[in-house]
């Protein structure tokens, strides 16, 4: 009896430590549907990387690209991927979000158009029809673009979700908004050959397309699990760059839904923007910030090295 | 005027009337009794066209004709006004339809109306006045038709005793002053016996005519003699016979 | 002010209240879900940026109602007319109910471009169907001895269907406006979700990406009322329409 009863006593015991060590969760909210420029986030699920620093992440989708930020900043999630842009933009409308990571270190967003002899340069694109994907973002930051190129004369059409179609029909002659890894690559398979203009290299200051953001109560609370996500992306990313092939493959077997043709074209020109192991560069971020206020994509100036966490 | 011989009909495989026979002659008011429900309204949907006879005849004036639906007035028990025009137009209705001179046909109807002492409710609506006075405005909208047969469909059943007597004079009204021959459906035999020159009694289904009875003496004066309450008797007495030997 | 308004009313503002004080209480941030106080100073602090937009949506609405019923209208007397026209297009109808509509919004943008043309579609398509079933199943109710009666007086299809037919499917056919009416506004905000230049869809868009969720629900606060006037809208119409009263009762 005595043995027993001892016995029972250990193993509840052990249950118990075994309990208190068990991972810690994190939800994930992501900018979109699961796609190439999250490769990280799953080749570090995959590959054992949050479990190791006992961390259990559940990725979720989201309905549309504002809700991570919204969902960060009340604490419903406890991490979002999102874009630089709309974080100054959720930042300067009072949304208490910390930065804590990056994901893409530059801009992958692009005035896209189908290839043509006559526009080499955005004064080509004047008295022309410019559409444009999200109203009160994108097409802010088309006029920004225009006017910085001196471009006065075209007409912005929103084009919702409709980038292609509405090129090839001929609906509109650009669009302000399509990834230069992405886009290209659908277009191509669907034998149509795109060319762009870089944001960055016309006028517009550099930015990163995504990041991770998460609520400052949450970092407060949360801090070494976020930590410990933010390390385990950095070492996937180290590692997709001595084996990219390797990498693509868990990436691929993590999403079987994916279109694995797409997917594996968009990564080769995905590969360079992965970031970079370090934070956010706040001075950078400052001038994007400046840059949107004199732009009207803010109303209210943000001051990035409050919204920014070095870890 | 009318003559219905051998006429048929088959109604969910059960006989509804077979080998008919039938003769109406011109401006006396026939009358059909019979118990309730037992193919008098389908004899009359054969009648108007709405269906047609498995077998049979109809002859008007002499001639066959498919059916009488462009010879023959037709009351119904429901006034059957349309409640989205006046009584004016309602009566005005088969003018319209009919074609003709709108501008006669109004005056025409006015007089009707108050003949039949409607005057003043022209541009009432039905919902506006009392049964016994849409059922009024029905029988203007039945002479609007200038036909001389008339089928009623146990036109008053549903109204209250006191309009109902009006309404019956009303009826003996269209064949001594409009001239008209009637033909009508009735299950009560007061009624039947008030109105009637010929009094056609009915049989439970398969319906056949048991008898023929020629009604003379004034109407309405006569109900009350003692010839016509004996009638009644006799009357009451086949009719619940045959229905012992047949219920519907 | 009758008794039932006043209970509504009543229930109405309770229910704000409610929400208000949920809002305070659990201090849901702004950006989550705005307190009824802040939806309704929105709605009417920022009506001038507002408005223009519900004037696009709201002529998107009414030309997809008229479109709607110019469509309806005849085909539910040419249904009704022609009895093998109603067995073949049945399958059509009910399956035309079924897709979801915001399945052919992308498709409505691509084909007729990002202005009101689509939008215009979108709502009326939403609405026909409601319409063209009721008004068909008005002039099929019609009772057999009326019917009786314009045949023996001789008249033809087109005239029944001017005197009888059509005033007795009325009521049924504004059951199927009110209906149709209501949701008509949905037609038009997804239509103007895939690709619009203007309009309370677009508004709704553009709010949210710029994190304004007030106005987001401000937008939605005009939506509600535009639909609510529309519904008020057809029943007054209704009510001039059908001068007499329901007509069962007088047909006892």
């Amino acid at each position: 009896m005595r043995k027993q009863l001892s016995a029972i006593v250990v193993i509840c015991t052990f249950f118990f430590f075994a309990g208190s060590a068990s991972a810690q969760k994190l939800t994930l909210m992501l900018d979109w549907f699961p796609n190439i420029d999250h490769l990280p986030i799953y080749v570090a699920q995959e590959k054992g990387l949050f479990a190791e620093r006992g961390l259990e992440v559940e990725i979720i989708s989201p309905s549309e690209t504002a809700d991570g930020l919204k969902l960060a900043a009340s604490g419903n999630v406890d991490m979002a991927v999102s874009y630089e842009p709309q974080t100054i933009i959720a930042a300067s409308a009072g949304l208490d979000v910390k930065v804590v990571g990056r994901l893409i270190e530059h801009p992958l967003t692009t005035l896209l158009f189908l290839k043509s002899e006559a526009i080499k340069t955005p004064k080509d694109l004047e008295g022309k029809k410019i559409g444009y994907t999200v109203p009160g973002l994108m097409d802010v930051i088309l006029k920004a673009f225009m006017s910085i190129n001196g471009v006065d004369n075209y007409e912005a059409i929103n084009v919702g979700f409709t980038i292609v179609p509405a090129l090839v029909a001929g609906n509109v002659d650009a669009v302000m908004g399509p990834f230069k890894t992405y886009e290209t690559v659908t277009m191509a398979h669907q034998n149509l050959e795109a060319d762009y203009f870089e944001l960055e290299k016309w006028g517009i200051p550099d930015y990163e397309e995504l990041i991770f953001v998460c609520g400052a109560r949450t970092l407060s609370e949360k801090g070494e699990s976020i930590k410990g996500f933010i390390r385990a992306v950095e070492t996937a990313t180290a590692y997709l760059r001595k084996h990219p092939e390797a990498a693509l493959k868990t990436y691929l077997k993590a999403l079987p839904e994916a279109d694995s043709r797409v997917e594996t074209d968009a990564f080769r020109l995905t590969l360079p923007f992965y970031a970079a192991p370090g934070g956010s560069n706040a001075a950078a971020w400052q001038q994007f910030a400046d840059f949107s206020l004199q732009h009207g994509l803010i109303e209210k100036p943000v001051v990035t090295e409050d919204l920014i966490h070095i870890w | 005027m009318l003559s219905v011989s051998g006429l048929s009909k088959v109604f969910d495989q059960q006989p509804v009337f077979s080998g008919f026979d039938l003769t109406v002659t011109r401006n006396r008011f026939a009358v059909l009794i019979g118990p309730s429900g037992c193919g008098k309204s389908t004899l009359f949907d054969v009648l108007t066209g709405v269906t047609a006879p498995d077998e049979g005849r109809i002859l008007w004036q002499e001639s066959e004709v498919a059916h009488l639906g462009d010879l023959a007035a037709y009351m119904h028990q429901k006034d059957l006004l349309l409640p989205w025009f006046s009584l004016l137009e309602n009566s005005l209705l088969p003018s319209r339809t009919g074609g003709g001179d709108l501008k006669q046909a109004r005056s025409r109807a006015m007089q009707l109306f108050s003949r039949l002492g409607l005057s003043g409710y022209e541009k009432y609506l039905p919902y506006q006045v009392s049964g016994g006075m849409r059922q009024r405005c029905a029988l203007v909208r039945t002479l609007m038709f200038n036909r001389d047969l008339i089928l009623l469909d146990e036109p008053l059943s549903a109204l209250d005793a006191i309009t109902r007597k009006r309404l019956q004079s009303l009826l003996l009204l269209l064949q001594s002053e409009f001239d008209r021959t009637l033909l009508m459906i009735t299950h009560d035999v007061d009624e039947a016996l008030l109105l009637a020159d010929d009094l056609y009694l009915l049989s439970a289904k398969p319906m056949r005519i048991i008898e023929k009875i020629e009604l003379h003496g004034d109407k309405p004066g006569r109900l009350n003699t003692p010839q016509l309450l004996a009638m009644k008797d006799m009357i009451m007495k086949r009719l619940e016979e045959d229905i012992d030997h047949d219920p519907c | 002010m009758t008794r039932a308004n006043l209970l509504a009313l009543a229930i109405l503002i309770l229910l704000l209240g409610l929400w208000e004080v949920a809002c305070w209480m659990f201090t849901i941030p702004v950006f989550i879900l705005p307190p009824p106080s802040i939806i309704m100073s929105t709605a009417v602090l920022k009506a001038p940026l507002i408005l223009p937009h519900a004037m696009t949506t709201g002529l998107e609405i009414i030309c997809g109602i008229a479109l709607a019923l110019a469509v309806a209208i005849p085909l539910a007397i040419g249904m009704f007319a022609f009895p093998w026209l109603e067995k073949a297009l049945s399958p059509f109808l009910v399956t035309s109910q079924a897709i979801p509509v915001f399945a052919l919004a992308p498709l409505l943008v691509v084909w007729l471009g990002y202005g009101m043309a689509g939008k215009i579609l979108m709502a009326a398509i939403i609405i026909f169907f409601p319409i063209t079933v009721s008004l068909l199943e008005g002039f099929k109710g019609c009772d057999h001895e009326f019917r009786v009666l314009f045949r023996l007086m001789g008249a033809g299809f087109w005239q029944t269907m001017r005197l009888l037919y059509w005033p007795w499917a009325l009521p049924h056919f504004f059951a199927g406006l009110r209906v149709g009416v209501t949701v008509a506004t949905i037609g038009a905000v997804i239509g103007e979700w895939v690709g619009a230049q203007s309009g309370l869809g677009f508004l709704m868009i553009q709010a949210n990406a710029r994190l304004k969720v007030d106005l987001v629900f401000a937008v939605i606060l005009w939506l509600s009322l535009m639909g609510l006037a529309l519904w008020y809208g057809v029943g007054w119409l209704e009510k001039k329409s059908i001068f007499w009263r329901n007509n069962q009762q007088i047909l006892e």
